[in-house]
């Protein structure tokens, strides 16, 4: 008989990534069926209670509280696994137990400690991200704000409040970001050089910025603007401020634009001011058409286009050698970790004519549904799937389970999988990968791109080398990855010519 | 509508960042072991979470 | 229409704009007009006989029979439980003091000028250590000595302070800081200081030289004698403030045994109160927590001014009566105290913080904000009246007292 336990610290807060980590270990441990060290949020106690562990304690915590929720397969086990859960929770931080007792406590007290900061990274629960943020530019500082679940009108008035003291706000829901050479958030390790890069993706910054790492270029700064900056109600505010910046900006010859299309009037004030820049600008409004663009710039509607724009010369796609390939079923599945690169894929089959669904579906595109069969792009990192969960980029072994789905699915002849490398990722994705594929998988193929590079802290070739010694076939883009994939079940037992090396 | 003066958001790309870190420890951690001058703020929601203490707290700002 | 942040900065500059004096030493009669027959000055906010803690009740006793208000200690009780005596809180009457915190028109008080502003803040001299009033210490011992406190201890130190102009505190404090003292718990420095610029005046103005010598004795032996002066000189420095429209600056911290109280600027005179929390320290061999009375005195003035707990980096040696530890945790308790002041004093720097001030001037938002608690460095009482001190540690202020306060101070700001 199952037992439960429930035990809350009053006023005791830890952050996310932290709880997670520690909630794993404790589910890991023999006869615990289910664990989470989580803050005691109305909405953290739903996950609890729909994972059948809360308990009394746990509903009476309150949102600073924190909850340590087990079930176990007796007491003695559960016994055990909490006090393993103390242990942990008492154990020194990383940063050092004296570090942790002398750190500040608020951004003000942290400014005192580094009174020449000029950036405020906030990563805080998305409730209290925008006050932390206003705190950030009341003290003079820039923010990058990590955070989601912002809502759309207090990003607005911060913008607003940011732009009248001259100040940028990279965010809310921005993941990555690279000022001066500095990586920030989840970012990779690239040289530093003349193209300078504005994105309300993360992972098509990260995509891009690679690209042009790998053909020997680098970049000068990539700013991130948030997912929702190009939206009416926030008016591109920060993409604006990012053009002056890189405009004025010594180092950038040419600025890529990257995001989703925007909304028409936004659209066209931001083209307007591209117009007044004396510099080249590659536009990529991810499977959007049909624009109308100033004199000085170019579109691009995928990430690697835009790196071949930026770059100005093509891309070698060097397709991986093929026997033929015989695949059991006739679909597509792919499976992604990083938004931007699923829509990326979605495009590439929509501009070759094929109808693919998503969840998060790009014009031309359409949504996920039960009945609809065919070829499907699954964002795994989109908010349905991350609700209480770690983000794929995190923890790869999200994807276990969709990727068996695929695998043991009759329909699917390809999978296709992105692998997202850089800082904050996780230290050895393409090895979890390799481990969750297993033996023989006849009659499927998998197909895989790796974002990174090889100064990454996982080196993008012994990533890629892993995948391969797995049997995965490794396109040099997402682009290319997703054009790969179409290709075997469009071309059953053949090859599409491959591009001179 | 129009941009006041940039230098702040200027400075932030011609120096390089300097960062205060309030959230996710990986992020500072991450950047200290690159050698980029971070400091961490051991943050908590505001008023231990009592949301009518940190509404209060925000109107009452400066 | 100002800011708080301005208000603020407003309070805190009132705060170290002060120029303390010590300057006389008076009878509490000649202080404070107002005390009249049968009044005693406790410490902490308002409080009633009924809610009154052991060692409280057991200097109110004593204090009534020192006064010739009750022939007995039996008899003051009585009197007491019948309503024959007017409690106050000696922050109303511009008046601290120590732990219980007795003051009534008989006994001397040890006057500080605040020659800034003019205004004056009193206290009375401290009894020494072990069995004395301060700790409800009430039987022929304890009043003997406060008799003669009154009858030449105190005038004495009138004489020699009159004669010498005064003794300017804030230099004295600066210096203190750099030897040791933390002025809550460690007073040692500040007491020798004292001592050496007062013995001239008081060699001079003695009356006789078996009287100087017993003076000199009696201040010498004792290591907290500057603690009083200290308190008053936080009053006097802290009341030019208490009254800034907008300012969430506490201007008191105070308690009775039973309650703890806060006042804010902006507020006024209005107490903010909750019950005391139980110190957390080391005891002295033979004394154990379940001997500790909750929290007491008007001391907490001295943390009010950026002192004490506030300055603890200053006092490495006191760390070990936290029960933390390892003397370099002193820096975090200043640095915590840190994240809840308005800015740090100049003239009061920490030389083991880079000469960093100490931290001054405690804002009720980042109170209530960051849920760090003011940290109030004291000595520990025996619950029982009359058996002295039985340890010394550390007690935070509680919570509640900022909450409250906060939702308070938000009304007056028009903010629901």
């Amino acid at each position: 008989m199952s037992v439960i336990r429930n035990e809350v610290r009053r006023a005791t807060y830890l952050d996310s990534i932290v709880l997670m980590r520690m909630s794993r270990e404790i589910a890991a441990l023999a006869g615990v069926e289910e664990a989470g060290l989580i803050m005691g949020t109305p909405a953290n106690k739903e996950i609890l209670r729909d994972a059948g562990i809360l308990a009394r304690e746990g509903e009476q915590a309150e949102p600073g509280d924190l909850i340590l929720a087990l079930r176990a397969t007796d007491a003695a086990v559960a016994d055990a696994a909490l006090v393993e859960a103390r242990r942990l929770l008492d154990r020194p931080s990383a940063l050092g137990a004296a570090a942790a007792a002398d750190a500040p406590r608020t951004l003000r007290a942290g400014l005192r400690e580094l009174p020449e900061a000029n950036l405020a990274l906030i990563s805080v629960p998305g409730d209290f991200a925008v006050a932390e943020a206003r705190k950030a530019l009341d003290l003079g500082l820039n923010a990058m704000v990590f955070s989601d679940n912002v809502p759309l009108a207090d990003e607005a008035a911060l913008k607003r409040a940011a732009r009248e003291r001259g100040l940028m706000v990279m965010g809310p829901d921005c993941g990555t970001a690279i000022i001066a050479g500095v990586p920030l958030a989840f970012a990779n390790v690239v040289p530093r050089g003349d193209i300078g890069i504005i994105g309300a993706s993360g992972t098509g910054i990260q995509e891009i910025s690679c690209l042009i790492a790998r053909a020997g270029r680098g970049v000068s700064h990539a700013i991130g603007t948030g997912g929702r900056d190009l939206k009416a109600e926030v008016g591109a505010i920060t993409t604006l401020m990012a053009i002056d910046a890189l405009d004025a900006d010594a180092a950038t010859e040419h600025v890529v634009l990257v995001s989703k299309p925007p909304a028409v009037d936004v659209a066209r004030r931001v083209l307007d001011r591209i117009a007044r820049s004396a510099k080249p600008f590659t536009v990529c409004f991810i499977g959007a058409s049909g624009l109308a663009l100033p004199g000085n710039a170019r579109a691009a509607t995928t990430l690697k286009a835009a790196a071949e724009l930026a770059l100005g010369r093509p891309l070698a796609s060097r397709a991986a050698a093929l026997a033929p390939l015989r695949v059991r079923g006739p679909h597509v599945r792919g499976l992604f970790a990083g938004g931007t690169l699923c829509s990326e894929a979605q495009v590439v089959f929509a501009a070759a004519g094929l109808p693919v669904s998503s969840n998060v579906p790009v014009p031309g595109a359409e949504a996920l549904s039960d009945a609809a069969g065919g070829h499907a792009m699954i964002d795994l990192g989109d908010d349905q799937f991350t609700r209480g969960r770690p983000h794929p980029m995190i923890e790869p072994a999200v994807r276990d389970a969709p990727l068996a789905a695929a695998l043991a699915d009759p329909n699917v002849g390809v999978v296709l999988l992105d692998v997202v490398l850089g800082y904050g990722g996780h230290a050895d994705p393409a090895g979890h990968l390799a481990q969750a594929l297993g033996d023989r998988r006849d009659g499927v193929a998998v197909v895989a791109s790796v974002t990174g590079t090889d100064a990454d802290p996982q080196p993008r070739s012994e990533q890629v080398g892993k995948l391969e010694a797995a049997g995965v076939l490794v396109a040099d883009s997402n682009a290319d990855a997703a054009a790969l994939a179409l290709a075997v079940v469009e071309r059953p037992a053949r090859v599409r010519g491959a591009a001179a090396q | 509508m129009d941009q006041r003066d940039g230098s702040k958001s200027q400075d932030l790309l011609t120096s390089s960042p300097r960062v205060v870190n309030v959230g996710l420890e990986m992020f500072a951690s991450t950047l200290a072991a690159g050698g980029v001058r971070v400091v961490h703020v051991e943050w908590s929601p505001p008023a231990g979470g009592d949301s009518r203490l940190a509404g209060l707290l925000e109107k009452l700002r400066t | 229409m100002k800011s708080i942040d301005q208000a603020n900065q407003e309070a805190l500059k009132r705060i170290l704009d002060g120029d303390p004096h010590l300057v006389d030493v008076v009878s509490a009669a000649q202080a404070i007009p107002e005390l009249t027959d049968r009044m005693i000055l406790h410490a902490g906010p308002p409080i009633s006989w009924e809610r009154m803690c052991g060692p409280l009740r057991g200097a109110v006793m004593g204090i009534a029979v020192f006064e010739n208000w009750a022939s007995d200690l039996d008899a003051a009780a009585a009197k007491a439980a019948a309503g024959a005596f007017a409690f106050a809180p000696n922050h109303h009457f511009g008046a601290v003091g120590p732990m219980t915190g007795m003051t009534t028109p008989s006994q001397p008080l040890l006057v500080v000028e605040n020659r800034t502003f003019g205004n004056r803040a009193y206290c009375a001299i401290n009894e020494g250590l072990g069995k004395v009033m301060r700790f409800g210490g009430n039987d022929a011992e304890v009043l003997d000595r406060l008799r003669w406190i009154a009858r030449v201890l105190g005038p004495a130190l009138g004489r020699a302070l009159r004669a010498g102009g005064g003794i300017a505190l804030k230099p004295l404090i600066a210096r203190g800081l750099t030897m040791g003292d933390e002025m809550h718990q460690r007073n040692v420095a500040c007491s020798s200081l004292l001592l050496r610029q007062l013995a001239p005046a008081l060699a001079q103005t003695a009356t006789s030289t078996e009287e100087l010598a017993a003076c000199l004795a009696f201040i010498g032996g004792n290591d907290q004698f500057f603690l009083n002066v200290a308190m008053a000189m936080g009053k006097a420095l802290t009341d030019p403030a208490r009254n800034i429209a907008g300012s969430s600056v506490v201007t008191a911290m105070s308690r009775n045994g039973t309650d703890f109280g806060i006042r804010v600027a902006a507020t006024g005179d209005r107490w903010f109160t909750a019950p005391v929390e139980m110190p957390a320290g080391i005891y002295f061999p033979g004394f154990s927590e379940r001997d500790a009375n909750p929290d007491i005195g008007d001391s907490a003035i001295v943390e009010t001014i950026g002192l004490g707990g506030f300055a603890m980096a200053a006092a490495p040696a006191v760390v070990g009566y936290v029960g933390a530890g390892r003397a370099s945790q002193a820096t975090a308790f200043t640095r915590a105290m840190g994240e809840i002041a308005v800015g740090p004093n100049p003239a009061w720097v920490i030389p083991a913080m880079d000469f960093a001030g100490v931290p001054t001037g405690i804002d009720i938002r980042l109170v209530v904000e960051t849920g760090v608690a003011p940290t109030i460095n004291t000595g520990i009482a025996h619950r029982e009246p009359g058996v002295g001190q039985v340890g010394a540690g550390v007690v935070k202020a509680p919570l509640k007292c900022f909450e409250d306060a906060l939702v308070a101070f938000a009304e007056t700001m028009g903010v629901a």
